[in-house]
């Protein structure tokens, strides 16, 4: 037994994590007053700008620019990689990666463990929910309902937009706007405050969108009755990367969480580059990285917590927090955790961090391995359950004439039609994302158009290169990011067999799509095929048996991959049976607990999860401050 | 017409001919300042043996002041529309050429130049204060701030004799704002509203033009008042200060003073990580490389698109301006794409952009 | 006078190695040196090849350009068994700044190479791929072209119509 020292000073509250939720918690809380301290499992990245420099070549060199290519991924603290996913087979799990995966079908995706999180390599996408996707068992008798309703979230998202600075217009986000028929009559009213909007104008459409804007209208049938026919509309997707400052009118100026704010100052890259990125420029690479730091990461935030909390705030990096103790009446005493002083060296110093309250930022993964190793919340059970992504199908074509792909965002707008419906009870919600990087998450292009035109066409000299203009402008590829069901089976477990070198333990994942996701997929397709045969698209789209995320629903074969978003292992819920925390995302079972996080969200449903822990984020730190100036009395 | 007329329309004249002199002014110091600033070569930790990133900073420094001289003719352009004139940006009557002299003879000479101190200390000198501002104002301006107070002066002047109203007649259409042009280097200021807050907005945005060049208090104290996003609110500094800190490789604090070195952290310049440009390219040393001269010719079609589009842009249709970003990228990388290629003449010298306005046949 | 030599045939021979990279990339040699990447690729190009292999290479240089240049390329080096492989791998280079290594086969017919390894040859070559000016892109992650580019129509195929 390795002797703990603990560590001098305590702490108001300890954040394990910093990425967007523990960025929002520490930012709040030292504006409060409070003294905060991060441990973060990772390393700095944002430390100085050579740092962050480094990773853009890193980037450069990877052949596989995967999410997590510019970041390093030490033997001491994997990160799961997409390049790890194979098929599992049999009862043996497939220990390829960080993941333990026990399938039936392989959990695709990946966070990272850094500073700043997976913000760093994000895409950006900051949606809302919709009303319907907080009442999932009211209203369709699937799944559950969350504690609280849409409108309980409303000003938090207010918040967390104005926070992460989301490019948007509100006038064209409403349900309505988007060419949703929403399951509810009421849905559309309110859905945005009066006097609300986004702090910045919508990212331009690309070429791309408004080529795909042309079979706006098209009328699609989803679900049983023509009633539920809807209307294809490209729209803007709103997103956190900078854009161009909304003037509020003269008189009125925009509310935000009730507060009246001054007009948005888009916040570029640290350092000595701060007048770069307070617009997007196109760089094109949002995943992995942002040259610019256009696109909002958690170092930002991170950044104006020290700026404010100055003392107040400290943060330890390298620090990966192994234990939760606890002391009396099931209170957190500490958190022991491992401060090793060279990445990649397994050797470290056991060092204990104390607060009055403890709060777990660490993902939807890790705090539940953290929780299970220190043999916490356990009451309900459904610790590590319910783990949900969206499953994330692509089908790609060609386009009759050039669409001007790898320019831009990865993604400007999607069809969010089918975001929500009466549909709903019997085939999942799914958002079509449309690309602007042609086949590059597809195929690997240009460089596989290029192996192609080279090793099997025999093509060399001009030919060549007027080969790769005609087939890579007309490169098309929609996503399809469908909803999944909150299900006891697919969980996060941890088993003594599979630990990392630093002896913490691994996730121990099994996963597998029912049929109410795969019917959203099988539609979503169809869907698809639809668009491509009113726009004269050749669809190119491949699925083979042997991909690793291959499945079949009603005799037809899919491929499915991760996207990254990691949600519900935790959820909250009314009582200590059905969920880890409440509303407030305090621990049913220590008091002096909170784990935040998409892990608390109890559905997925179609949108992107950030925007949604960020918000719930605001919600938490509302009641950590409360717990805070109480002190420990129950 | 009367006298009094006839006074007022040669003082107009007058005005708008000194604010074409600044645009003028502005643009000329765009091709010096992007050539040095193309010519560096960034250079990552895994190109190099030693695991340092170099050069990525003064490519920054360089960038930020060039943006700022893009903001100042936008401020200029829109004073001069708010006057009435009209802004022009394709004449090739009026446009520089390199080498050649500021203020028409009475300022410095400048160069296109690879990055070197040579040249950097030119361009310390072109963004250097007036020790004395009593002859600027008799018209005897030898720097650029001596040539603004000159300019706000007679403004101030002619406003005062004629009333505001007679001199703020421009279309506010014509105005350039925010929403219409990101370069970075800063707010617009339009010059709008009464023929007084038309008055105090040109005013301001020739002060802007003026603090940022030189610095606040011309030249007395390194920052130049505009804020450096970022939690810090920090003070930025002014160009003459910026080009300071590379010969010094030490950044400013806003509190330095211009007789003192810089106070702030490391600025790691490496002189030798740069492109070996010919000094002042020009076409004839193409002649014989007639590759080099269509990269060339590329190159100055893209300068000239620039220059067409920001007139149209200043003149007719504001909306031109963002259709222009990417242009002055291209033109970024196909001035460091003519800098990679060796001369013909076996001297081991790079070609390099000769920014040249095709005239149209 | 040796010194000289070496200096005179080493210029000889990256010229030769520019026009045959010319002649199979379809960009002229100053776009190829406007790269910035050529002297890192011929070093490359001279590591991974046997001396004599290179000179056969080269050899056809001063052929290029004239008549036949179709019926050279792909007489000459496309369908020849050790100047095939050669040749893809050089145009892939070129176009994506990645060396891609020659087929295990080529390997035991004609020698392996330790620097025959595939690698992305700097960040530079990454971003200075041909293959991003040929698609009417950028580099991803570099060379941007500014906020709402994305929104204009695709660029011409350049020099279509020539």
């Amino acid at each position: 037994m390795i002797a703990v020292t603990d560590d001098d000073r305590t702490y108001d509250v300890v954040i394990v994590g910093a990425g967007f939720a523990g960025g929002i918690l520490a930012k709040e809380l030292v504006s409060d007053g409070h003294s905060v301290l991060i441990l973060e499992a990772g390393e700095d990245h944002g430390k100085t700008w050579e740092t962050y420099r480094s990773y853009l070549d890193q980037y450069y060199l990877s052949l596989t620019k995967t999410p997590n290519s510019p970041y390093p991924n030490l033997p001491t603290l994997p990160s799961p990689s997409v390049l790890d996913i194979t098929a599992v087979h049999g009862t043996e799990p497939d220990t390829n990666g960080y993941f333990v995966q026990r399938g039936p079908l392989p959990f695709g995706s990946n966070y990272l463990m850094a500073y700043g999180g997976t913000s760093l390599h994000w895409l950006g996408t900051s949606l809302r929910m919709l009303p319907a996707d907080f009442e999932m068992q009211s209203r369709f008798g699937l799944g559950v309902d969350w504690p609280f309703k849409y409108e309980d979230l409303k000003s938090d998202y207010e918040r967390a937009e104005w926070e992460i600075g989301v490019s948007a217009d509100a006038e064209e986000q409403t349900p309505k706007a988007l060419g949703i028929k929403t399951s509810g009559p009421n849905d559309n009213r309110g859905y945005f405050a009066r006097d609300y909007d986004y702090p910045m104008h919508s990212i331009p459409s690309s070429y791309v969108d408004n080529f795909f804007a042309r079979a706006d209208g098209m009328p699609i049938e989803i679900g049983e009755d023509a009633g539920d026919t809807v209307h294809l509309k490209v729209s803007h997707t709103p997103q956190g990367r900078n854009s161009t400052p909304r003037r509020p009118k003269a008189a009125r100026k925009i509310l935000v969480g009730g507060e009246p704010q001054e007009q948005f100052r888009p916040r570029g890259s640290t350092g000595p580059f701060a007048f770069m990125g307070q617009r997007c420029e196109g760089n094109s690479s949002c995943i992995p990285i942002c040259p610019i730091q256009a696109k909002y990461n958690a170092m930002k935030t991170l950044e104006d917590a020290k700026y404010t909390g100055k003392h107040r705030m400290k943060t330890i990096t390298q620090a990966v927090a192994s234990k939760v103790e606890l002391g009396a009446n099931g209170r957190v005493s500490g958190i022991v955790y491992k401060k090793y002083p060279f990445p990649g060296v397994p050797q470290y110093e056991l060092r204990r961090a104390r607060g009055k309250q403890y709060v777990l930022a660490g993902g939807a993964v890790e705090n539940v391995t953290l929780a299970l190793a220190s043999d916490i919340c356990r009451s309900s059970g459904e610790l590590g359950r319910n783990l949900m992504d969206h499953p994330y199908m692509m089908t790609w074509g060609s386009a009759p004439e050039p669409v001007g792909p790898f320019r831009g965002p990865g993604s400007t707008s999607s069809y969010a039609n089918f975001r929500d419906g009466t549909f709903r009870d019997k085939t999942a919600a799914f958002r079509l994302e449309i690309g602007n990087w042609g086949w590059k998450f597809a195929a690997g292009a240009p460089n596989s158009d290029v192996e192609r035109l080279v090793e099997q066409e025999n093509l060399y000299g001009k030919a060549l290169r007027d080969k790769l203009y005609h087939d890579v402008q007309r490169q098309v590829r929609i996503g399809t990011l469908v909803e999944q069901l909150p299900r006891a089976t697919n969980r996060v477990t941890i088993d003594p067999a599979y630990r990392t070198p630093m002896g913490e333990f691994r996730p121990v994942i099994s996963y597998d799509l029912d049929d109410y996701s795969r019917a959203g997929l099988a539609a979503s397709y169809d869907t698809c095929a639809q668009i491509f045969q009113r726009l004269g698209i050749r669809n190119h789209t491949a699925y083979n048996p042997s991909d690793a995320g291959y499945f079949t629903y009603e005799g037809r074969g899919y491929t499915f991959f991760g996207a990254g978003h990691l949600v519900g292992t935790h959820r909250i819920g009314t009582d200590k049976h059905n969920s880890v925390t409440n509303d407030k995302m305090r621990a049913w079972d220590h008091e002096n607990l909170w784990l935040v996080g998409a892990g608390s969200m109890p559905t997925i449903a179609t949108s992107n999860p950030t925007l949604t822990l960020s918000a719930m984020a605001y919600r938490a730190a509302r009641a950590i401050k409360t717990a805070v100036r109480k002190g420990g009395a129950a | 017409m009367t006298s009094k007329e006839e006074k007022l329309r040669k003082t107009r004249k007058k005005l708008c001919e000194l604010l074409q002199d600044a645009l003028m002014l502005e643009l000329t110091t765009i091709p010096p300042y992007a050539t040095a600033c193309y010519s560096i070569l960034e250079q990552g930790q895994y190109d190099r043996s030693e695991p340092t990133i170099v050069n990525a900073e003064p490519i920054e420094v360089i960038r930020q002041v060039m943006v700022e001289e893009m903001l100042h003719m936008v401020l200029v352009a829109n004073v001069l529309n708010a006057i009435g004139g009209k802004p022009e940006l394709n004449n090739p009557d009026l446009l520089p050429t390199y080498p050649g002299t500021l203020l028409k003879g009475r300022g410095p000479t400048v160069h296109l130049r690879r990055f070197c101190p040579e040249q950097i200390k030119s361009f310390r000198l072109i963004e250097t204060a007036p020790k004395d501002t009593g002859p600027a104002k008799k018209g005897d301006y030898r720097t650029i701030g001596g040539f603004y107070t000159f300019i706000m002066l007679k403004l101030e002047e002619a406003c005062d004799v004629f009333g505001d109203d007679k001199i703020f007649t421009g279309d506010a259409k014509r105005q350039i704002s925010n929403d219409d042009y990101f370069g970075a280097g800063g707010e617009v200021i339009e010059v709008i509203g009464t023929s007084t807050q038309r008055r105090d907005a040109a005013m301001a945005a020739i002060r802007k033009i003026m603090e940022e060049g030189e610095g606040a208090d011309m030249g007395d104290r390194a920052g130049d008042k505009d804020i450096i996003p970022g939690p810090e609110g920090r003070e930025d500094v002014a160009h003459y200060f910026k080009f300071n800190e590379i010969l010094h490789s030490r950044y400013y604090h806003p509190d330095d003073s211009v007789n003192e070195p810089p106070t702030g952290g490391d600025l790691i310049v490496d002189w030798s990580a740069v492109s070996p440009m010919q000094d002042d390219p020009c076409e004839s040393n193409y002649e014989k490389a007639p590759e080099l001269a269509a990269l060339s010719a590329e190159f100055n079609e893209a300068w000239t698109g620039l220059l067409d589009g920001l007139h149209i842009a200043f003149n007719k249709d504001k909306s031109a301006l963002r259709a222009l970003v990417p242009n002055m990228y291209n033109i970024k990388f196909l001035a460091q794409k003519l800098m990679r290629i060796p001369l013909p003449d076996g001297s081991g010298e790079t070609a390099g952009p000769t920014w040249t306005y095709l005239v149209k046949k | 006078m040796g010194t000289v030599m070496t200096i005179h045939d080493e210029t000889h021979d990256f010229q030769g190695f520019l026009i045959v990279s010319a002649a199979l990339t379809g960009y002229d040699s100053a776009e190829l040196q406007g790269t910035g990447c050529a002297k890192e690729y011929w070093h490359q190009f001279r590591q991974v090849l046997p001396k004599e292999i290179l000179t056969e290479f080269l050899s056809f240089a001063p052929a290029l350009g004239k008549k036949h240049e179709d019926k050279i390329i792909r007489q000459s080096y496309l369908s020849d068994r050790c100047l095939g492989p050669v040749s893809r791998s050089l145009i892939q280079l070129w176009y994506t700044g990645q060396w891609v290594p020659f087929p295990q086969e080529w390997r035991e017919n004609y020698g392996a190479s330790r620097f025959d390894v595939v690698k992305i040859i700097s960040t530079r070559a990454y971003k200075e791929g041909l293959v991003w000016d040929a698609i009417g892109a950028h580099p991803q992650g570099a060379k941007q072209q500014g906020f709402g580019a994305w929104s204009l129509e695709p660029p011409k195929q350049r020099g279509a119509g020539e």
